[in-house]
């Protein structure tokens, strides 16, 4: 299953500012025995993961294992170029949205409360609703992480 | 080839098979069957497209005795008589007769005298499919057929006569031609029996198209005539022959440690001034990508033909060019690499490499132009079958396919990853996308790594 992750929340997942939440998702994405993978694409995004020097040492040995999944960076942005055109998101993250909808991937580790709206509206997301893996309120593992990552419909890739 | 599978032989208990690309590399923990892999690719070349009995202790990828090719369970479990192996082959230039775009091949070894011997064959393309079980010099059982209908034809002599070499297929469908007459089964199946010549007889349409198909001018099996390739793969050893200051010229004989390199470039440079040049070329544009040298030349030490010679290369500073050195003289890595970039650049050389870590000695730079430097060779002419531990070289050659270095598209490309499993090993297929994205990792793959890199961000 594939997953993105938010810039806003990439200090939880790859150090820098731990979680528990975020160390359970870097496990996920990490353990080869968990189906955990990332999608990164789109020149913004890969521009504001790659200033995380833990998510850059990730990322190099991430491709070779097949843990990462990357997306042509000219099709992410000519998709949020697009979603900025139709002016109908209520975040401005239309890179994290365009990844989304050139990946296939339904999930999103973040805590930004406009894009959890805008990823969890079909009509931006081409059909099926995206779901929100986020640690806004508590930074513990809840039941609600585990089941998100659990499941295995959240990718079309 | 596009496929090999495999049972019972070495660590390979169970039936499986693994994707073959133009390039395909091998990677995987220490001792989970690479090198017995390789060993088979080789076996089975000299058996299918050269009729030979492949020898499995030959040289670089000695395998010894039957008894420890063949699987062995351990403990108390009984060893198997047999093991199997075989390849599929598909024909991208479309020259095959009758519309045929596949066959496979697929042999038995069994115990002779200690050592593997190839004894029952089949080949099979589409419905149509024969196969021949025994040795030359004694009547083999061949059975034959397509989708409805199967023929056999039964050996005139039981008498067992195990020469050295298998018997050729070719002309046994030419004796089938005089096949007298045919017994019907209430299976469907039938028995032939050798007897007057006869036509129009049920199974002449299934002979003649096998015939052509496996027989036939474009056949790959076709080594009763001119087969379309009779060169022998390239088996490179991990560990290359030591430089030496001063080179006596022998006779070139191709070993797989390389040894005859020296003396075969210094013979071409006297000999072939054209092919020569074009390969001081290409070994030098791969000497200035990986960092080793960026002029390599041959030093003759007398006027006449097979006076002893030196190889010398140089390093430019800038403008500056250095002084030449002996290849004794520089590092390691440049006279280890030699021998696998000749034959590699070599435009005649073989239409399959068999190549065991030919990253050894190499700085992480050079390990990574000489994944370019695959990817820039492999192709439909010339597959390349590398067994590998580098990371840098697997790198390079998924980022050369995601940015369309050279033609090598992904599905060029096959990672087979070799996991142990108890005794046993599984080898997994693993394919690269456009972007050059790792795709059908199995779990497991990699843990390794990814622990490692956890533990060096900290986490």
């Amino acid at each position: 299953m594939c997953a993105i992750v938010d810039a806003n929340v990439s200090g939880e997942v790859f150090g820098g500012n731990k979680s528990e939440a975020g160390q359970f998702f870097y496990d996920w994405l990490t353990d080869t025995k968990k189906s955990g993978r990332l999608a990164i694409g789109g020149t913004k995004l890969r521009t504001e993961l790659g200033n995380h020097a833990g998510f850059k040492a990730w990322l190099a040995q991430a491709v070779l294992a097949g843990r990462a999944r990357q997306m042509d960076d000219q099709k992410v942005n000519a998709e949020a170029e697009l979603l900025q055109s139709q002016g109908n998101c209520q975040s401005n993250d239309w890179h994290v949205l365009g990844l989304a909808r050139v990946s296939g991937a339904r999930l999103l580790f973040t805590n930004d409360q406009n894009l959890q709206q805008d990823f969890t509206n079909r009509e931006i997301l081409g059909g099926v609703r995206g779901r929100i893996f986020t640690t806004v309120q508590r930074k513990d593992v809840r039941p609600a992480h585990r089941s998100l990552l659990n499941r295995t419909d959240l990718c079309q890739i | 080839m596009d496929r090999i599978f495999m049972e019972n032989f070495r660590c390979f208990r169970k039936p499986q098979s693994a994707r073959l690309a133009p390039l395909t590399l091998l990677v995987g923990e220490n001792s989970t069957g690479k090198t017995s892999f390789l060993a088979l690719v080789r076996a089975l070349w000299r058996v299918a497209f050269q009729n030979e009995v492949p020898d499995f202790r030959e040289e670089p990828y000695d395998l010894g005795t039957f008894s420890e090719t063949v699987h062995d369970r351990g403990g108390r479990s009984k060893q198997p008589e047999s093991f199997r192996a075989g390849i599929e082959y598909t024909d991208s230039n479309q020259v095959l007769a009758h519309d045929v775009t596949g066959m496979s091949f697929e042999v038995s070894f069994e115990n002779r005298h200690g050592f593997p011997f190839p004894v029952l064959r089949r080949l099979a393309t589409g419905n149509d499919w024969l196969e021949v079980d025994g040795p030359e010099g004694d009547m083999p059982d061949v059975k034959f057929g397509s989708r409805q209908e199967t023929w056999e034809l039964k050996s005139a002599s039981s008498r067992p006569v195990y020469d050295p070499v298998p018997v050729r297929l070719e002309p046994v469908l030419s004796m089938l031609s005089i096949v007298g007459h045919v017994v019907d089964n209430e299976n469907g199946q039938a028995t032939l029996y050798l007897g007057m010549a006869s036509s129009g007889t049920p199974y002449e349409g299934t002979l003649t198209r096998l015939k052509d198909v496996f027989f036939g001018t474009n056949s790959p099996f076709g080594y009763s005539f001119a087969g379309p390739d009779h060169r022998l793969p390239f088996a490179g050893a991990p560990v290359r022959s030591r430089p030496l200051r001063t080179y006596d010229p022998t006779r070139p004989r191709p070993d797989p440690e390389g040894e005859y390199i020296p003396t075969y470039l210094a013979s071409l440079s006297q000999r072939d001034k054209e092919k020569w040049d074009f390969l001081k070329s290409a070994l030098e544009n791969f000497g200035q990508a990986a960092g080793l040298f960026d002029e390599i030349s041959i030093k003759l030490l007398g006027l006449t033909e097979g006076t002893p010679f030196q190889i010398q290369v140089r390093k430019f500073g800038g403008r500056v060019k250095g002084p030449w050195r002996n290849l004794i003289d520089v590092g390691y890595g440049v006279s280890q690499t030699l021998p696998v970039l000749a034959e590699l650049l070599d435009s005649e050389s073989a239409p399959l490499f068999l190549l065991q870590q030919p990253e050894v000695h190499l700085h992480p730079s050079a390990q990574a132009a000489l994944g370019s430097l695959f990817c820039s060779v492999a192709g439909p002419e010339r597959q390349l079958i590398v067994e590998t531990h580098s990371d840098y070289l697997l790198d390079r050659v998924r980022m050369d396919v995601r940015d369309k270095k050279t033609d090598l598209k992904p599905e060029d490309v096959s990672i087979l990853y070799f996991e142990r499993d108890g005794l046993e090993v599984n080898i997994h297929s693993l394919r690269l996308d456009e972007m050059g994205n790792v795709l059908d990792a199995p779990p497991g793959y990699r843990q390794f790594f990814m622990d490692e890199v956890t533990r060096s961000i900290g986490l």
